[in-house]
């Protein structure tokens, strides 16, 4: 156990009880020499760190403990890296914000009257509150990026089949990918290059290796896809804007051509989005029945149908809406309606991403159409918080990497993050130009002071 | 509204989720909303359905044997997709008129 560990760890003793970015802490981390051994690394509570209880936020797993470990976390303790704790999300990753925790609510490290984005929210929070170096969270329509956004960290989700999902609890199998946040894109490259590459026990998984390269700005082509930015506009929207083209026109200084570009069918692809997922999430979360997974609701006595019915009970509204919702569009009479139609919607937007990479090596738009906002404002609207997703779920339709990266403040004092999208497998574009962004600027570096006084 | 509750009601008892008067009262509410936001995606559904039925009638029809039907389509088949071609004018045609014009 290195000094650095027993140093955060001292540091969460004291400060997160104002942020509670944690569940779960470990004392005695395994240490092995590698590339990370002097890293201290999260894992979101949807990852499974063996004979550790897993809850993915939710009552249901309360009991589970992990029999095993998600190749992830072999593959960090592997190269060494420290495992300090798993940190809160929104029950099985069912949300934008981290309040949709059965077990506690985050707050966002800058002002803790604000959410920390979700669902890995716990993760971007433990982040930016320096808690630790670097945090594994998992991204199906941002919930990486748009908490890294709104915790002002760098946040990768990587290309789907990138990074192994054996040892992620699913929400929707097609579009889960599992990636890393930390303070800089160094960090991040470091942990991504260590968790990326083929996994037998997933066969989603391909065959990659994450090489380092470096890319000239001079012959970068820049896209800014305008479904993206032509948004209505409010002031929040506005101010964001004007920092995220702040970020373009870094580029644009060190010789990059920027150009607008057009993917038509990407204003469909929150609703498509929002028939998908819950359809996949209702059929992944029907194996919480009470007899596979340890549940709280189980009594002797119990017929089966009581025993899944009691389990179900400890679901939370989120949970329970998206089941209904993924029951209703798989029913017979609206599959095709909504379901099949929304596959239709993926493999356009798809062919859109393809010919758009034709003509430029990235994409940049903001993460997320609104700053962080104040805990509980948008609960009881549930369409409203799935609006918070609009920027980032094309991503996870098309299977791209997406990143994004501190850019500003705004006036109220919120981090703001630029999110860059490269062609599949194109991590390296978008951790390289990362990398240089920020060997310029320093907006990755700030502290937030409510944490730290 | 009536027909949002009994849909949840419908649902809820499928996916083995037992919901309270107040819950069933909130989740249709919020069910409708979503749904109705879900529909902006058929805007896809009409469009490429009508280069779907454009495709296969092009491919499969000469407009001398357009009376008599494309071999290996059924009536329902054609009836289901969005939008049909007049292949003689060239003009899209609803399904509606299709069932008028053409006799299989």
């Amino acid at each position: 156990m290195s000094s650095r560990f027993l140093a955060f760890r001292e540091k969460i003793d004291k400060q997160d009880r104002s942020i509670q970015a944690f569940l779960l802490l470990i004392d005695k981390p395994e240490t092995k020499k590698g590339l990370l051994c002097d890293l201290t690394i999260a894992l979101k509570d949807n990852i499974l760190l063996q004979g550790e209880k897993t809850t993915a936020g939710s009552r249901v797993l309360a009991e589970h403990i992990a029999a095993y470990d998600a190749t992830v976390t072999t593959r960090l303790k592997v190269a060494g890296g420290q495992i300090i704790g798993k940190t809160n999300l929104d029950e099985f990753a069912m949300g934008s914000s981290t309040e949709n925790s059965a077990f506690q609510v985050t707050k966002n490290p800058w002002n803790t009257k604000k959410v920390p984005g979700g669902s890995s929210g716990g993760s971007a929070a433990a982040v930016a509150a320096g808690f630790c170096d670097a945090a594994l969270g998992s991204d199906t329509g941002g919930s990486i990026r748009q908490p890294a956004s709104f915790c002002g960290v760098t946040g990768l989700k990587p290309t789907y089949g990138a990074v192994s999902r054996y040892g992620l609890i699913a929400l929707a199998s097609s579009l889960d990918q599992i990636g890393p946040l930390a303070k800089d894109a160094a960090t991040l490259e470091k942990v991504f290059s260590v968790i990326s590459g083929q996994d037998p026990y997933d066969q989603t998984s391909v065959e990659y290796h994450y090489q380092s390269q470096t890319v000239s700005p001079n012959n970068l082509r820049i896209g800014l896809p305008k479904e993206l930015w032509d948004l209505p506009e409010d002031k929040e929207f506005k101010e964001i804007k004007t920092l995220v083209y702040e970020f373009v026109a870094f580029w644009q200084r060190k010789g990059a051509t920027v150009k607008k570009v057009s993917l038509p069918s990407l204003p469909l692809a929150l609703p498509a989005y929002y028939v998908i997922m819950p359809a996949e999430a209702s059929a992944n979360l029907a194996r919480y029945d009470g007899i596979r997974y340890r549940s709280a609701a189980v009594r002797e006595g119990q017929t089966l149908l009581e025993r899944y019915l009691e389990t179900r009970a400890l679901l939370g509204p989120e949970p329970k809406r998206r089941i209904l919702l993924g029951t209703f569009v798989l029913s017979v009479g609206h599959f095709d309606e909504y379901y099949q139609t929304a596959r239709r919607v993926v493999t356009l937007i798809r062919k859109e991403y393809e010919k758009v990479f034709k003509e430029v090596d990235v994409l940049i738009d903001p993460t997320s159409p609104v700053l962080p906002f104040d805990l509980g404002s948008r609960t009881s609207d549930p369409l409203k918080m799935y609006q918070a997703d609009l920027l980032t779920v094309g991503v996870n339709l098309a299977g791209l990497p997406g990143m994004v990266v501190p850019c500003g403040f705004s006036l109220s004092g919120l981090p703001i993050g630029a999110q860059m999208v490269a062609p599949w497998f194109r991590e390296d574009v978008l951790i390289d130009l990362a990398k240089q962004y920020q060997a310029e600027t320093n907006y990755h570096q700030r502290i937030p002071e409510e944490v730290n006084g | 509204m009536t027909q949002w509750k009994d849909e949840t009601a419908r649902l809820a008892n499928l996916s083995r989720i037992q919901i309270s008067a107040d819950e069933a009262e909130r989740l249709s509410r919020q069910l409708s909303e979503i749904v109705s936001f879900f529909e902006q995606i058929k805007k896809v559904s009409s469009v490429s359905r009508s280069i779907s039925a454009r495709a296969i009638t092009q491919k499969n029809l000469r407009p001398d044997k357009a009376k008599s039907g494309p071999p290996g389509l059924s009536r329902a088949m054609l009836r289901n997709l969005a939008l049909s071609y007049d292949l003689k004018t060239n003009q899209v045609i609803t399904p509606a008129v299709f069932e008028e014009n053409n006799e299989l």
